[in-house]
């Protein structure tokens, strides 16, 4: 709700100047100046943000996107190489690695996260006595989980003789996987550490969850609706425009994924968690091939656009907003 | 006029305002360097950051127009913190420099020249101060040497009923024995850590077998694929028979994170590292612990070497060469800095210094000169510096080795795989 309450706003103040040069009957006059005005108070209020954007980000990204034409090792200069970097990464089997490792990572963690941490703000939007506390103890982990003590704690967690194995001993499984040190589960280690941290898109769900007028629910169960009924033909359909912004911000975030695979499994064994990033953080910082690792950034950031583009197109075919019908 | 624009100024005033606080809050840095000031770079433990900063404190006594700022971190950030400081023109002075990395700086123009200086290399050995060329140019200073021990746990080996002599050296035939019959005898327990992966074993192996594991020029792998695949075969083997753990704990096992080794868990009776762990192992452990030399093949050669345990540098862009050569003298050449040093950085070069190390050490601070000393008398040439792509060549190795132990790979191939694509890596950098 609130995403489409701010894009009202910015329509609002980009239209502005234009409709003051033709006032309509029906609009009380403006000043000329009055458009012109509000979007600078706008800028105004983002002249701090603008400045970090184009200094350390966007000055950053255009050195980055020149780098990524040089061979560079970071202790001399550049040296233009035209697109060789990208041709080097058609025949590099761990940039292929890697890149499955992460869409991997995405298809399974993404999804499963999604749909937990709605199923949790479902059953944290009833209306119990101390319901707040469970909700600030489920939200917990989202802030804590991506800290470097937590990584280490799961990888204690999930190890050969790991408080998961002890328990699996005690109930009489015989020879229980060293989870995060086998090929097969190591990337699954660190997913099911994604879905615990699933606080922030729960509470981002609950507010969504507020959102729906009751007269809906009320109208449903009179006309004999039972609740799972009412689940998937109210509250999924008013939700979907939340559902759609955890989903996008999910996915960028979980192509990101760098601390755990560094940490927890060193991007091993056997490569399977070698994560994008953490092959390029290896690539610029430990091979000295910042050129490459540049290369390699660019092209996350088109396969991460290309994703996420993917996804907007599909949203008109299950993205419900409520005022569309209203124009 | 003065009115209509009040409002927007106002916004962009107060939020940077706002802003500013909140970056003021953010932390001081240590990042800019005031003038004057020497500034020096170490990664290491909070034991090595408490007495180096006292370290430090001692030698500003000393040279009273001499301000010293101590910027330390862990071993992985530290890399990358060196790298962007280089590049970005903001080196420190004096540097704590590793092996891996020091031909890949050195090469790339970002060191001084030692011979520009007026450093005293009079007492040190000059057989460990050769570690520290690259190209036949001296770069780095080593600030001590360990070399490759087996460990073991005594009480272990004592339960299985084995007599052992650290005194004699092994044979690899014989260690297997001695490893399997401690896996037959105590059933929870390995008889060994599983090391297949680790490539400075592989190094020795291979210069027992009477090869390098690069070739001179370091364009290219010197090490024979059959010696390679024997190496995995051995311990393949070893992790077959139950004599090592399964593959997926070895697998846990990170690279010189000894408070993983079966060893320090008490489920192994060997373990191995480097000398210089020693008091760091024991720590972990509390409980009796042996060192001796890895076994050999008996094959005449000699397989053993020092290992510079990390250096000191001086970076070509300082302003201040003559305080930072200073620096470094009293790193490596006083008496009064050794008490504070004493084995952590490895045992001394200087031959006078490791003397009176020697003799007010502790009873373990003695153990491991002893070690070390005992090893140069069998150590031969030190192998070259590693080449500028060291780092791939180990994560290279680290993944095919742990193929092997999976059983993704045979030994024949996975050797093969090796020495072929870092062969090719060698070729291309």
């Amino acid at each position: 709700m609130s995403t489409t309450k701010s894009t009202e706003v910015v329509h609002e103040s980009e239209a502005g100047p234009s409709e003051a040069g033709r006032p309509r009957a029906s609009r009380p006059a403006r000043r000329p100046n009055d458009g012109i005005r509000r979007s600078l108070t706008a800028y105004g209020f983002l002249t701090p943000w603008l400045i970090g954007l184009l200094t350390l980000t966007l000055g950053s990204f255009l050195l980055s996107v020149y780098l990524s034409f040089t061979e560079y090792d970071l202790l001399s200069p550049p040296e233009w190489v035209g697109l060789d970097n990208y041709a080097t990464m058609l025949t590099d089997d761990l940039f292929i690695t890697s890149l499955m490792v992460t869409l991997l990572y995405v298809v399974v963690a993404v999804p499963v996260r999604l749909v937990v941490s709605l199923l949790f703000a479902v059953l944290l939007s009833q209306d119990i006595k101390g319901i707040g506390i469970y909700r600030t103890l489920l939200y917990i982990p989202s802030l804590i989980g991506t800290s470097v003590g937590v990584a280490i704690m799961w990888q204690n967690i999930f190890s050969d003789r790991g408080l998961i194995n002890m328990v699996l001993m005690n109930i009489g499984v015989d020879d229980p996987p060293a989870w995060v040190s086998s090929p097969q589960y190591a990337i699954y280690v660190i997913v099911l550490l994604s879905i615990w941290q699933f606080g922030s898109e729960m509470v981002i769900f609950l507010a969504g969850l507020k959102q729906i007028p009751d007269p809906l629910y009320e109208a449903a169960a009179i006309d004999g609706a039972s609740k799972v009924g009412q689940f998937f033909h109210i509250t999924l359909p008013m939700l979907s425009p939340v559902i759609f912004f955890n989903l996008v911000m999910g996915t960028i975030n979980a192509f990101m994924v760098f601390t755990q695979g560094y940490i927890i499994t060193h991007g091993g064994p056997i490569n399977s968690t070698l994560f994008y990033v953490l092959y390029l953080y290896r690539q610029g910082f430990q091979y000295f091939h910042m050129g490459y690792a540049a290369a390699m950034a660019v092209v996350f950031l088109i396969v991460v656009a290309v994703v996420a583009g993917f996804i907007f197109l599909t949203s008109k075919y299950w993205v419900h907003y409520e005022d569309t019908e209203d124009n | 006029m003065m009115t209509k624009y009040t409002k927007p100024i106002i916004a962009a005033v107060v939020s940077t305002a706002l802003l500013s606080i909140t970056a003021c809050s953010g932390g001081s840095d240590t990042s800019s360097k005031d003038a004057g000031a020497l500034s020096v770079a170490w990664w290491g433990s909070q034991d090595r950051n408490n007495y180096t900063v006292d370290l430090l404190k001692q030698f500003e006594k000393k040279n009273s127009k001499i301000k010293v700022t101590p910027q330390f971190t862990g071993w992985d950030g530290y890399w990358a913190k060196m790298s962007t400081q280089f590049a970005g023109g903001s080196a420190p002075d004096v540097l704590q420099m590793d092996r891996k990395y020091l031909r890949s700086y050195a090469e790339r123009g970002a060191l001084m020249n030692f011979d520009e200086t007026n450093l005293d290399l009079s007492k040190l050995d000059e057989e460990s101060l050769a570690t520290g060329e690259v190209n036949d140019e001296l770069y780095a200073i080593p600030t001590g040497v360990n070399a490759i021990a087996m460990f073991y746990d005594p009480a272990i080996l004592k339960e299985a009923g084995i007599k052992f002599d650290p005194t004699q050296r092994l044979t690899w035939s014989k260690f297997a024995d001695i490893a399997k019959k401690v896996s037959k005898e105590l059933p929870d327990t390995y008889g060994a850590q599983n090391i297949m992966d680790e490539l400075s074993y592989l190094k020795y192996y291979a210069r027992d077998k009477g090869e390098q594991l690069y070739s001179e020029d370091m364009k290219s792998m010197a090490v024979s694929t059959e010696t390679v695949a024997d190496w995995f075969r051995y311990w393949l083997k070893l992790q077959e028979q139950g004599v090592t753990p399964p593959a997926q704990v070895s697998a846990s096992v990170g690279h010189g994170e000894i408070q993983d080794y079966p060893l320090v868990k008490q489920q192994a009776a060997f373990g191995f590292a480097w000398s210089s762990q020693y008091t760091a192992l024991k720590g972990l452990m509390n409980r009796p612990l042996g060192m001796t030399m890895f076994p050999h093949l008996d094959s005449g050669n000699h397989p053993y070497f020092l290992k510079p345990s990390m250096y000191w540098s001086i970076s070509k862009e300082t302003s201040q060469k003559s305080d930072a050569t200073k620096l470094v003298d009293y790193l490596i050449n006083s008496a009064e800095a050794s008490k504070l040093l004493g084995t952590e950085r490895g045992v001394p070069i200087n031959e006078d210094i490791r003397a009176q190390v020697k003799s007010r050490a502790t009873k373990m601070d003695e153990k491991v000169i002893d070690f070390v000393s005992k090893v140069s008398s069998v150590a031969g040439e030190a192998p070259p510096v590693d080449p500028t792509s060291t780092s791939r060549i180990i994560d290279l190795f680290t993944k095919i080795a742990q193929q092997v132990q999976f059983k993704k790979l045979t030994p024949d191939e996975a050797a093969a795989k090796f020495v072929d694509q870092a062969s090719s890596i060698l070729s291309t950098s």
